[in-house]
C-alpha cells in the first residue's frame, strides 16, 4: 500500500521512476515546471492515499492542509447549500487535482471531496512544501511561483466575473432609475 | 448502542496500550538517556543541515560536516576549558562530601605476665589539637596479662591542613615514661615515621605503628553553617524567638547532598557508560537527521485517511515547537551561564567555571532555577571564605542576569513561552531527582516543556477539526 512503509529498508534506495506518477503529476500546472531529475527531489515528500467508494477525502469546514492530484478513479465536489442540502459544484477523474489554495494559506476547506469510484490520490501539503523551501529554496521556489502564477489567473477571472456583475447592478439600477423618472 | 460500547472498549484498550507504554519507558530508562540526547542534538543541528542542503550540498555530506564542525569545536571546548572545570568540579564536590571525622581503633595487648597501668593522651603540632581521644573516656587502662585494651581516636580537624601529632602512651604517672605512637591527618598517605614493630618495652604489642587518618575537615554544609551561626544571635532578637538555623542547614544540606550526588553517580555508573553515550548519541542522531523525514513520512502513511490531515499538521506543528523550544533553552543556557561565568570571575569568586555551568543549567527551571542559582553561588562564596561582601555582589550578579535573561533573552528565544505552573515544576522536578538525581532534574523541567508544547499543539490542532 505504502509508497515507502516505516519498515521498510532505510538503507535500500528503491527506484520509483517507473510508477508512471511523474507522467500524471507533469501535468498538474504547479508541477509542471520541474525536470523529471526534480521530480525525483520531491518525491519522498508526497502522500500516495487510496480512498473507497464513499469515502471523504476531504471535509468541508475542516482545516485545509494541502491539494490532492488524483491518480486513478472518480471524485465528487460537494459544497453544502443554504438549505443544508449537498450540491455537487464539479466531477473530477484522473490527473485533475484540488484544494491547491490552502498551500498558500491555513483555511478551511470550502467544499468537499468524495470519492465516487475506488480511487487513488497523491497529497502535497503546506508543511512539507515549507520545508522544501527551506532545504531546497531553488525547487520550492519553482512551485511556488506556479501557485502564484495560477492563483493569479483565477483571480484575474474573479476579477473579470466581478466585473461583469458589477455592470450588471450598474445597468440595472440606471434602468430602475429610469422608470422611476418617467413614471 | 453497540458503537457505544465499541468505544468504550477502543478507550479501555487505548488507556490499556498507553500505560504498557509508560510502563515500558519506565523499565527501560537506563538506556533512555542516549536516545533522548540523540532526539535534541537531532532537532538543534535539523536547521543548520537543512541550510547545507540548501546551499547545494547533499544531506549525507552536509550532516557529516556539521558533525564535524561540532566535534572540532567541543574538542576545542573541551582541551582548554575541559580541563579547569572537570578539576574544579572534583574539588568542589569533595568539598560538598568531605567527612568531616575519621575514627581509627587501635588495640593494645600485653605481652607481658605483669599488669601495666597505661595513660594515653594526644599531642599536635600546631594551635589547635585535632586528635581526640574518645575510648578510654578517663584516658587510662590497667592490662592485665594477656588481656587487651581498646583506644579509639578521632580525627575532627577545624581546617584542611596537612597536620602531624602523637599518640602518648605513658607508664609510670605524669612524669613516667612516654612512648609516641606517630598520626598523621590530611596527609593524603604521607609516610610517619613509624615505631620500629609496634612493640614497646617489649611489653605492649599495638595493633598499628603508626595511623593515618586520611583526609577530613569541615565541608562546605558545615562552614556555612558556621557563618551562619554568627548571625544567629542577631535573627533570635528580630523574630525573638529561638531558631537553630545553622543545625537545621547542617542536618537537611548533608541530607540533599547525598540525595543529589548520591543519585547523579548512580545514573553515571549505570548501564550506560560516558564512553557509550559518546558512541551511541552521534550515531543515532545522525539517523534522526538523515531519515527524520523518512520515518515521519512512513508513521503518517499508516495513519487512516480521516485522521490523515490532520494527524500531518499536528506532527509538523510539534516538530516545529518542540525545534524551537529547544534550540530556545539552549541559547539561553549558553547566555546565562557564560554570564555567569564572567561576572563570577570578575568578582573574583573560585570555582567560576563550575558554577556558572551548573546556574546556566538551572535557569532551564522556571522559578526555582534562578534560586538555585544564587543559593549554589552564595554556598560556594561563603564556604570559599569570600563573606558576606561576596555574597552581595553574588546576589547582585544574579540578579542583573535575570533581569538580562527576562526582559532580553527570554522573549527572543523562546518564542512559544511554555508557562508551567511552579506546582508542575516542583512535581516533575521531584520525579526526575528521584530518578536520576541531579541530572534528572535539569532534564526534567526541558521534558515536561516539549510535552507541554506538544499536547497545546494537538489541543490547537485538533480544535480546528472539532466543528466536523
Amino acid at each position: 500500500m505504502a509508497l515507502d512503509p516505516f519498515w521498510s529498508n532505510i538503507f535500500s534506495r528503491r527506484d520509483h521512476s517507473g510508477d508512471g506518477l511523474y507522467e500524471v503529476l507533469s501535468k498538474v500546472p504547479i508541477f509542471q515546471d520541474l525536470s523529471r531529475r526534480e521530480f525525483e527531489r520531491i518525491r519522498g515528500i508526497l502522500h500516495r492515499r487510496s480512498f473507497n467508494t464513499d469515502e471523504a477525502i476531504v471535509n468541508e469546514g475542516d482545516l485545509g492542509v494541502g491539494m490532492y492530484v488524483i491518480l486513478s478513479g472518480e471524485v465528487a465536489i460537494l459544497q453544502e447549500g443554504v438549505d443544508g442540502k449537498m450540491i455537487e459544484l464539479a466531477t473530477f477523474g484522473e490527473g485533475d487535482f484540488f484544494g491547491d489554495q490552502v498551500l498558500l494559506d491555513e483555511s478551511a476547506r470550502t467544499a468537499s471531496a468524495i470519492a465516487r469510484a475506488q480511487t487513488r490520490a497523491v497529497g502535497f501539503f503546506r508543511p512539507d512544501l515549507l520545508e522544501l523551501i527551506e532545504r531546497n529554496p531553488r525547487l520550492g521556489l519553482k512551485i511556488v511561483m506556479r501557485l502564484s502564477h495560477m492563483i493569479s489567473v483565477r483571480l484575474r477571472q474573479t476579477n473579470r466575473l466581478l466585473k461583469d456583475a458589477r455592470d450588471q447592478v450598474r445597468r440595472a439600477e440606471e434602468a430602475t432609475a429610469e422608470t422611476e423618472a418617467t413614471s | 448502542m453497540g458503537s457505544l460500547a465499541g468505544q468504550r472498549i477502543r478507550l479501555l484498550l487505548g488507556i490499556a496500550v498507553t500505560l504498557a507504554g509508560l510502563w515500558f519507558i519506565y523499565t527501560v530508562r537506563g538506556i533512555l538517556a542516549p536516545f533522548i540526547l540523540a532526539f535534541i542534538l537531532a532537532y538543534v543541528l535539523t536547521p543548520f543541515v537543512d541550510r547545507m542542503e540548501a546551499r547545494g550540498l547533499k544531506r549525507t555530506p552536509s550532516i557529516l560536516l556539521i558533525f564535524l564542525l561540532v566535534f572540532a569545536s567541543l574538542s576545542v571546548l573541551i582541551v582548554t576549558a575541559g580541563r579547569t572545570m572537570t578539576e574544579e568540579m572534583v574539588d568542589l564536590s569533595g568539598e560538598f562530601l568531605r567527612q568531616e571525622s575519621r575514627d581509627v581503633e587501635i588495640t593494645l595487648s600485653n605481652v607481658d605476665k605483669k599488669v601495666w597501668p597505661l595513660e594515653f593522651s594526644t599531642t599536635s603540632h600546631g594551635a589547635e589539637n585535632p586528635f581526640v581521644l574518645i575510648e578510654p573516656e578517663d584516658g587510662q587502662a590497667n592490662l592485665q596479662p594477656g588481656g587487651e585494651a581498646v583506644i579509639l581516636l578521632r580525627f575532627a580537624p577545624r581546617t584542611i591542613e596537612r597536620v602531624s601529632g602523637a599518640l602518648e602512651i605513658r607508664f609510670g604517672g605524669p612524669q613516667g615514661v612516654a612512648f609516641p605512637c606517630p598520626l598523621l591527618g590530611n596527609a593524603n598517605g604521607g609516610n610517619a615515621t613509624r615505631l620500629s614493630d609496634g612493640v614497646l618495652w617489649g611489653k605492649i604489642r599495638l595493633s598499628t605503628s603508626a595511623i593515618d587518618f586520611g583526609d577530613a575537615g569541615p565541608n562546605i554544609v558545615s562552614q556555612i553553617s558556621a557563618q551562619v551561626a554568627e548571625f544567629e544571635p542577631q535573627l533570635e532578637s528580630l523574630i525573638g524567638q529561638e531558631i537553630d538555623l545553622a543545625a537545621l542547614i547542617k542536618t537537611y544540606g548533608s541530607k540533599l547532598i547525598d540525595i543529589l550526588l548520591g543519585r547523579t553517580t548512580q545514573l553515571l555508573s549505570g548501564v550506560v557508560s560516558g564512553i557509550m553515550l559518546v558512541v551511541i548519541v552521534p550515531f543515532v542522531a545522525f539517523f534522526f537527521l538523515k531519515e527524520g523525514h523518512r520515518m515521519t513520512h512512513g508513521l503518517i502513511e499508516l495513519v487512516p485517511n480521516r485522521y490523515f490531515e490532520m494527524t500531518l499538521n499536528v506532527i509538523h506543528s510539534i516538530n516545529n515547537s518542540i525545534g524551537g523550544y529547544i534550540r530556545g533553552q539552549l541559547l539561553a543556557v549558553t547566555v546565562v551561564a557564560l554570564m555567569s561565568f564572567s561576572g563570577l570571575s570578575l568578582i573574583g569568586m573560585n570555582y567560576a567555571l563550575p558554577v556558572g555551568v551548573v546556574a546556566g543549567l538551572a535557569n532551564m527551571i522556571p522559578y526555582l532555577g534562578p534560586l538555585i542559582g544564587i543559593i549554589m553561588a552564595s554556598a560556594v562564596a561563603l564556604a570559599t571564605l569570600g563573606g558576606t561582601t561576596m555574597v552581595t555582589q553574588v546576589v547582585i550578579l544574579f540578579l542583573l542576569i535575570q533581569i538580562i535573561d527576562n526582559v532580553l533573552i527570554q522573549p527572543i528565544v523562546v518564542a512559544k513561552s511554555v508557562n508551567l505552573h511552579p506546582l508542575v515544576v516542583m512535581v516533575v522536578v521531584m520525579i526526575g531527582s528521584d530518578l536520576w538525581g541531579m541530572v534528572g532534574m535539569l532534564v526534567a523541567v526541558p521534558v515536561t516543556g516539549i510535552l507541554k508544547v506538544s499536547a497545546q499543539t494537538v489541543y490547537e490542532g485538533l480544535k480546528g477539526y472539532r466543528a466536523s
